[in-house]
């Protein structure tokens, strides 16, 4: 089911010109759609592949 | 003139880089009215610069093959005292007081800097149709965009205005104007060049490269680049090598993979059998052409859409309230990437390192992959759509199809002219290889461009 984009912007407090929102909405659903599917398969133990390092004091 | 013949000329003092140099800013100034290639033109150090390389030529001091020759970097690079836009208006007055680290090595290189390239806005698309300094034409058909976002770079090179540009690659912003411009485009593995002094687009899918007429000048280029540096968090200390072929470069039992999914389904029947002959050229040099089955691409694209559209507009989020600043195909994708939940963001990451794992098999059947570089040659310029048969696909999303996963994976690779279709425009094999093979691909790259000749052709839409 497509999202309402337009109540998630005024939650979010983004303000986007109506006719702006109807240009992005449809590519936002779509890629909503594509990316969900990719979800369910996914192991649950796989970590994000951004990483942060902590890095050992210098003396 | 290639970079190497260039390089000789020089040597054998039959021409000076004065000469070269000023050659490359009068044909600029000829030129880049109708092209809009640069930003910003700098003739006065440009031939100061030259002077100087002549000089230390002539005192037996040779900085290698890119001493004395006129090149241009996009203007996301930062030069020192130079204005540095990326092509927005947002940074129209930026003058940086420290050079990119891809600059800083251009000029120990000797190399002589003439410009900074026009570009898509912000390197955000790839039309370089930008609002606040024109839109860049395609030096083979005016009507026609240069790909982009590095644009000006691939104008700049087709139409012989430098020997090199230097562009960055998001998500295919190199390889795509190298497709459409008809030059060679590479896009090294990601941490293989310094990111230092970039302007961002997007923090972890930005790679550095050159935009050349042939493969050996991309591999002196990358010699001159490659290598760690301390300032970006993300440079590789994996050691680098001399990337340039040798001259009679042997392709034997190289293991070429031909993909038998996605890549070749949906794309011009020209371009494919172009990519396909070129497979065959490498064959009968003594190349295996291997039948291969890619990872699921289209998904890799998913993943690699999220991770853009978040990471740049957070990156750009602070200037969003100036909404008349942006031209409008850059403000759709910036307000896309504000609505995305950061759920997806974290979990397209986490695809992203799944489908690492899945593309190191790959890697264990062939040594690399052809595949066309973009589905099409160059659209023309306003040009909304792509049809592919019955389907019609946006320009966009059709032009990066084949490029942007492989950002994702920041594995390496080339874009070369294989081709021309009927309208006499010209089309790009992409040779994609696994992390840190630059020099593998680079060889594949010159034995066939030994085999086909680098292209003599002049672009028609400037000649």
């Amino acid at each position: 089911m497509p999202k309402n984009w337009k109540a998630i912007a005024a939650a979010l407090n983004v303000e986007i010109p109506d006719s702006d929102m109807e240009k992005i909405q449809v590519s936002l659903d779509s890629l909503d759609q594509a990316l969900r599917p990719l979800l369910k398969n996914l192991p649950h133990e796989t970590e994000p592949a951004v990483i942060f390092q902590c890095q050992p004091k210098e003396n | 003139m290639t970079i190497q013949e260039a390089a000789a000329a020089l040597r054998a003092h039959k021409v000076s880089s004065l000469e070269l140099t000023s050659a490359a800013l009068d044909r600029t100034a000829r030129l880049d009215p109708k092209l809009k290639a640069f930003i910003t033109v700098m003739d006065e150090s440009a031939r100061s610069r030259a002077r100087q390389a002549d000089a230390e030529l002539s005192r037996g001091v040779d900085l290698g093959s890119l001493h004395g020759i006129p090149v241009a970097v996009k203007d996301v690079f930062s030069t020192r005292g130079v204005r540095t836009t990326c092509g927005s208006k947002l940074f129209a007055d930026h003058v940086p007081d420290q050079d990119a680290a891809v600059v800083e090595r251009l000029e120990s290189a000797g190399a002589v800097l003439i410009g900074k390239t026009n570009m898509h806005e912000l390197a955000y698309g790839i039309t370089s149709s930008n609002p606040h300094f024109g839109a860049v034409r395609n030096p083979w058909d005016l009507q026609r965009i240069p790909g982009g976002s590095s644009g000006g770079s691939g104008a700049a090179v087709a139409a012989d205005l430098v020997f090199m540009a230097m562009g960055s690659d998001t998500g295919g912003s190199i390889r795509i104007p190298a497709s459409f411009c008809g030059t060679v485009g590479l896009k090294p593995t990601f941490g293989r060049v310094s990111r230092y002094g970039v302007l961002p687009l997007d923090f972890s899918l930005d790679h550095m490269g050159p935009l050349t007429r042939s493969v050996r000048d991309a591999a002196l280029v990358l010699n001159a680049l490659a290598g760690f540096d301390p300032r970006d968090e993300t440079c590789s200390r994996q050691a680098t090598q001399d990337y340039c072929p040798a001259v009679h470069v042997s392709v034997r039992n190289i293991r070429i993979g031909l993909p038998e999914n996605f890549y070749f389904d949906q794309a011009d029947p020209t371009v494919t059998a172009a990519v396909r002959q070129m497979a065959k050229t490498t064959q009968s040099l003594g190349a295996q052409v291997l039948p291969a089955r890619v990872p699921d691409i289209a998904a890799l694209n998913t993943v690699g859409r999220v991770i853009l559209l978040s990471e740049a507009s957070a990156l750009m989020e602070r200037y969003l309230h100036q909404r008349q600043d942006f031209g409008a195909d850059v403000l759709a994708l910036l307000d896309q990437g504000r609505l995305l939940p950061a759920t997806h963001y974290v979990n397209a990451q986490r695809l992203r390192r799944a489908m690492k794992e899945e593309f190191q098999s790959l890697w264990k059947q062939v040594d690399c992959i052809f595949v066309p570089t973009t589905p099409t040659s160059a659209p023309k310029i306003g040009q909304a759509t792509i049809r592919f048969g019955d389907r019609e696909e946006d320009a966009r999303l059709a032009s990066t199809r084949l490029v942007r996963g492989i950002n994702v994976l920041g594995l390496p690779a080339l874009s070369m002219p294989c081709g021309w279709d009927s309208l006499g425009l010209p089309l790009g094999l992409q040779i994609i290889g696994a992390p840190f093979q630059e020099a593998l691909i680079l060889r594949v790259g010159a034995a066939l461009e030994d085999a086909i000749g680098v292209t003599q052709r002049v672009p028609t839409g400037i000649a």
